[in-house]
């Protein structure tokens, strides 16, 4: 049963998938082009220095990617399922409805995780050719959260669709929008550098909070408050 | 049951702790507020203090006996560190209180060292340039060599990204010799080299000792600062100026203020009061006749006014109306139970930052509940099964408001089922 | 007493403060085809979504084999086939990729159902359902109902957007299926006329009220239609126990009742009201619904 519901998920988004992952790692490589370019232009202790201090000079490009990515996922995989109350060939299927929504939402989760996890390997890597652990661990903890981000917005997605009240929906669009800017926090251009390397922990913890709330959106569906 | 029961209260939570958040932030943001504390100079030709009050649209000089002094008056007054006017004007004095007074002295002297708790509690550098101090050139130059203290000094070339096995021993050696414990537990300096000179870092090893590290002819420079019984370092700003009166300043967890005098290392200390390196402003202003020391908590300043032998001439309290006291933040203290942040002005580390203003908020949450309550009576629900609701926001006001809202938890009287609006 | 697959006990719902039903009772046997009819906004949808647990009921109850349909376990689930409003479907599959997904969830999958109803139809395998008419996505949906092969089939408005052509199509289907081994069926339709040959029992509800309750054949023989010539008729006759609607042109009066003739002239004296030449009307099922129910 779970094969079938990957099955139709699967076949929902699997466009935007391999659109999202090729826009991901085109970034990433740019990323990593424009990070060996400078290398090989300016003295490296120019870049060692800047990047020791700032954490991530040459990421900010990625700062937004992996919200764009659970943003366009999220809406790619739930739209079909509100459009004309589809959701409820979902919930009639003979599974447990919490079973098959989680599976839903983690299918979405699993499959940014898998574009992500990528993006992180690729620039880590690259990274450690050019800087010492320290920097490249300094880099893992500015785009941490911005991964993270794109994770919380698709679970607000997630609840959002399901969730059938218009008045709640724009309520936990706008809590849903308060979560992702907490994780970017991180640099206020112009302002103070903020990191989240005492914390980061706490954000991924945050991750588990937010996503079984799907099951109350759900819940509401089959109460049919409206 | 019991599992619809955690989901709303996780929600719950979520929105609470969001709208605890934003909606402060947003009200702060509408009604901004900012302290005009008092500037407070001292006059070698008074012999006394000159207290600049207001905003800077009309502010007034005073001296303590209540004279006040127009700009023009107040800058002859204070020669010491308005001398570029006093020089454009002509009319600079030779020699005050005895001392010749000569623009490039003068300017020598001037400057200003900040401690702000944000800086304290900072992002530590993640790799420092190892600078060569003593240069067979001109200016310094920045190095290729990067290093941090952890379970060795370790030393990276960022030319080829690889530890520099030679030169990290030799260093981590000479650090042992001095009794080092590795790894270091924070380092202090300018890893810059717009400076004139370089006296490269000030390290606190895993056992709280002092030490001051260089690189001098690209061997390693290491010196133990002796420190008084039970004293901490907490942050240290390196100065590398001119001067050449002192390698920094410090700051120690009992918030005492010392000087290290350049070459002795002799340590001086600044008696200063009412400071916390936690949350209070530092600032150590100094000119060619004293040193001012300011510290500021709020809405409150104390300013300590120093020879230049570090010796009390006279000191300076005063306060403006704190922010909560204003209409603006009384207000926010009556609808706003509690505020959560993530980032601090004391700290440039994101974590939980929760805060409570006073107890006012307790009548409006008090306020807020009943007319939940008398909502629900009018809409004839069932109270009994509401209790929940009113209880989010008895405890969080406002933000529980916005929680219920989107809950609707109520029930009719006499019935199994769930309103639906 | 027949075996119940569903019981419907004292259902009451309230959109808000607004009444929809209350008090509906009924009982759907095992074997039979229940029809429940109703003008547009009578709560028909309200009901279905009820009765597949997409509604929880202000109060009252609904049972499902046994199980309160608000709360139906995974294995219920897998014994009602659900029809919804419209053939809706996942239009981004096509005709063989829904079929694979469906299979999935049903051990007694019957693939070859399926495919025979899709052959009939002008499409390829590789055909997405959204590029279809309407009358193609109802065999589609029916396909996939006839293969999974449920003892309980909900069909919320079945007739929904399709042309006389497909409608029939699809009764036929329906026809052969609940012949086949004591399935059972519950439909609403607001088109009649389809259901007469097919219903067993039927609820007839109004606008908040249950109108009547009873198998279709009983409906058909004790609900009658008399046509009679008033002299001096007032301008409104209260319905009562008797008189179940009335309908007064000039003078051209219809009486539908549940009473006989001999009754119903009675009835008509002891109101006296003078008559003459009454005579009784043959109906269909619309008819007999819109006599029931009133034409507003």
């Amino acid at each position: 049963m779970l094969k079938s519901l990957i099955y139709k998920e699967w076949l929902k988004v699997r466009w935007t998938f391999i659109g999202l992952a090729l826009i991901n790692f085109f970034v990433i490589i740019s990323i990593c082009v424009s990070l060996a370019n400078a290398f090989s232009m300016v003295d490296a202790s120019k870049i060692y220095a800047d990047t020791a201090a700032m954490q991530g000079l040459f990421y900010f490009d990625f700062r937004y990617i992996p919200l764009i990515s659970g943003l366009l996922l999220g809406i790619v995989q739930f739209y079909p399922e509100i459009n004309s109350s589809r959701i409820k060939l979902t919930l009639h299927l003979p599974m447990k409805e919490s079973k098959s929504l989680m599976s839903m939402q983690l299918f979405g989760i699993g499959a940014l995780v898998l574009i992500f996890l990528v993006d992180a390997i690729i620039l880590l890597n690259f990274s450690s050719k050019y800087f010492p652990s320290e920097i490249v661990d300094g880099i893992t903890i500015t785009i941490l959260p911005w991964i993270l981000s794109g994770l919380v917005i698709y679970i607000f997605v997630t609840i959002v669709f399901v969730e059938p009240s218009w008045s709640r929906r724009v309520i936990i669009g706008f809590t849903g929008l308060a979560f992702v800017d907490v994780y970017h926090l991180g640099t206020i251009f112009g302002g103070t550098i903020y990191t989240y390397s005492r914390s980061w922990w706490m954000f991924v913890l945050f991750l588990f909070l937010i996503s079984p709330l799907i099951l109350w959106s759900g819940n509401n569906y089959k109460r049919g408050v409206k | 049951m019991k599992k619809t029961l955690i989901l709303k209260l996780l929600l719950t939570i979520v929105i609470i702790a969001m709208a605890s958040i934003y909606l402060p932030e947003f009200y702060w943001k509408t009604f901004p507020h900012r302290y005009y504390l008092p500037r407070v100079a001292y006059s070698p030709i008074l012999n006394d203090l000159l207290i600049t009050k207001g905003d800077f649209k009309k502010a007034r000089i005073l001296d303590l006996n209540g004279n006040s002094y127009s700009s023009k008056e107040y800058e002859a007054l204070v020669p010491q560190t308005a001398f570029a006017q006093l020089v454009f004007i002509g009319q600079l004095p030779d020699t005050v209180n005895g001392v010749h007074f000569t623009v490039p002295e003068l300017r020598k002297n001037l400057f200003r060292i900040n401690f702000e708790p944000a800086e304290i509690d900072a992002i530590q550098f993640l790799m420092y340039p190892l600078i060569e101090s003593k240069p067979n050139r001109a200016s310094l130059s920045f190095p290729h060599e990067f290093f941090c203290i952890k379970r060795e000094f370790q030393v990276v070339d960022s030319r080829t990204n690889l530890v520099l096995d030679n030169m990290s021993s030799r260093y981590s050696l000479a650090l042992i010799d001095r009794g080092f414990k590795f790894p270091a537990k924070e380092m202090f300096g300018n890893p810059t080299t717009r400076k004139p000179f370089d006296e490269g870092y000030f390290v606190i090893d895993n056992e709280d000792k002092f030490y001051h590290i260089k690189r001098i002819e690209d061997e390693p420079f290491v010196r133990k600062i002796n420190l008084p019984d039970g004293v901490k370092v907490v942050h240290m700003v390196v100065a590398e100026r001119d001067l050449r009166e002192f390698y920094g300043f410090f700051v120690t967890e009992d918030n005492r203020l010392f000087m290290i005098e350049n070459n002795t290392y002799n340590l001086v200390e600044l008696p200063i009061s009412d400071y916390n390196y936690k949350t209070s402003l530092l600032s150590i202003n100094a000119d060619i006749l004293y040193r001012r020391v300011i510290i500021i908590n709020d809405n409150k300043i104390s300013v300590l006014i120093l020879d230049r032998n570090y010796k009390v001439i006279t000191t300076f309290k005063d306060s403006v109306t704190h922010k909560d006291e204003t209409t603006v933040g009384q207000v926010a203290s009556f609808i706003f139970p509690f505020t959560l942040q993530f980032t601090s002005v004391n700290s440039q580390y994101i974590n939980l930052y929760p805060s409570i203003n006073g107890f006012n908020f307790i009548i409006v949450n008090i306020i807020l509940s009943g007319l939940f309550l008398l909502f629900l009576i009018i809409r004839k629900f069932d109270i009994k099964s509401s209790i929940l609701p009113i209880a989010i926001i008895l405890v969080t006001g406002i933000y529980g408001v916005i929680a219920v809202s989107v809950l609707r938890d109520f029930k009719k009287k006499n019935s199994t089922g769930v309103s639906n609006e | 007493m027949k075996n119940a697959v569903v019981q419907v006990k004292n259902l009451t719902h309230h959109y808000g403060s607004r009444l929809i039903f209350e008090n509906l009772n009924f009982q759907i046997n095992q074997g039979s085809i229940f029809g429940l009819l109703g003008k547009n906004g009578t709560g028909k949808t309200t009901t279905i979504n009820i009765l597949n647990g997409f509604l929880e009921p202000t109060s009252g109850k609904c049972l499902v084999f046994d199980e309160d349909s608000y709360k139906l376990s995974p294995k219920t689930k897998s014994r009602v086939g659900f029809l919804i409003e419209g053939h809706i479907q996942y239009s981004f599959m096509n005709i063989k990729q829904i079929e694979k997904y469906y299979s999935g969830f049903y051990p007694n999958w019957k693939k070859e159902a399926y495919w025979e109803l899709l052959r009939k139809l002008q499409v390829t395998e590789t055909q997405k359902i959204s590029k279809m008419s309407c009358g193609q996505r109802s065999q589609i949906a029916l396909g996939l109902l006839l293969a999974q092969n449920p003892d309980l089939l909900i069909l919320d408005d079945f007739s929904m957007g399709l042309d006389a052509g497909y409608r029939r199509l699809f009764i036929d289907y329906l026809t052969d299926y609940i012949h086949a081994e004591g399935k059972t069926v519950f439909i609403t339709s607001h088109i009649i006329q389809d259901l007469e040959d097919l219903l067993d029992d039927c609820v007839i509800i109004d606008y908040k009220s249950v109108l009547m309750t009873m198998p279709i054949r009983d409906f058909m023989s004790k609900f009658k239609h008399f046509r009679c010539i008033l002299e001096n008729p007032p301008s409104s006759i209260n319905k009562d126990e008797i008189i179940k609607n009335i309908e007064i042109i000039k003078n051209k009066t219809s009486i539908y009742t549940f009473a006989d003739e001999a009754t119903l002239l009675q009835h008509l004296e002891k109101l006296g009201l003078k008559h003459s030449g009454v005579q009784q009307v043959k109906m269909s099922l619309e008819d007999a619904f819109i006599g029931l129910t009133g034409k507003y």
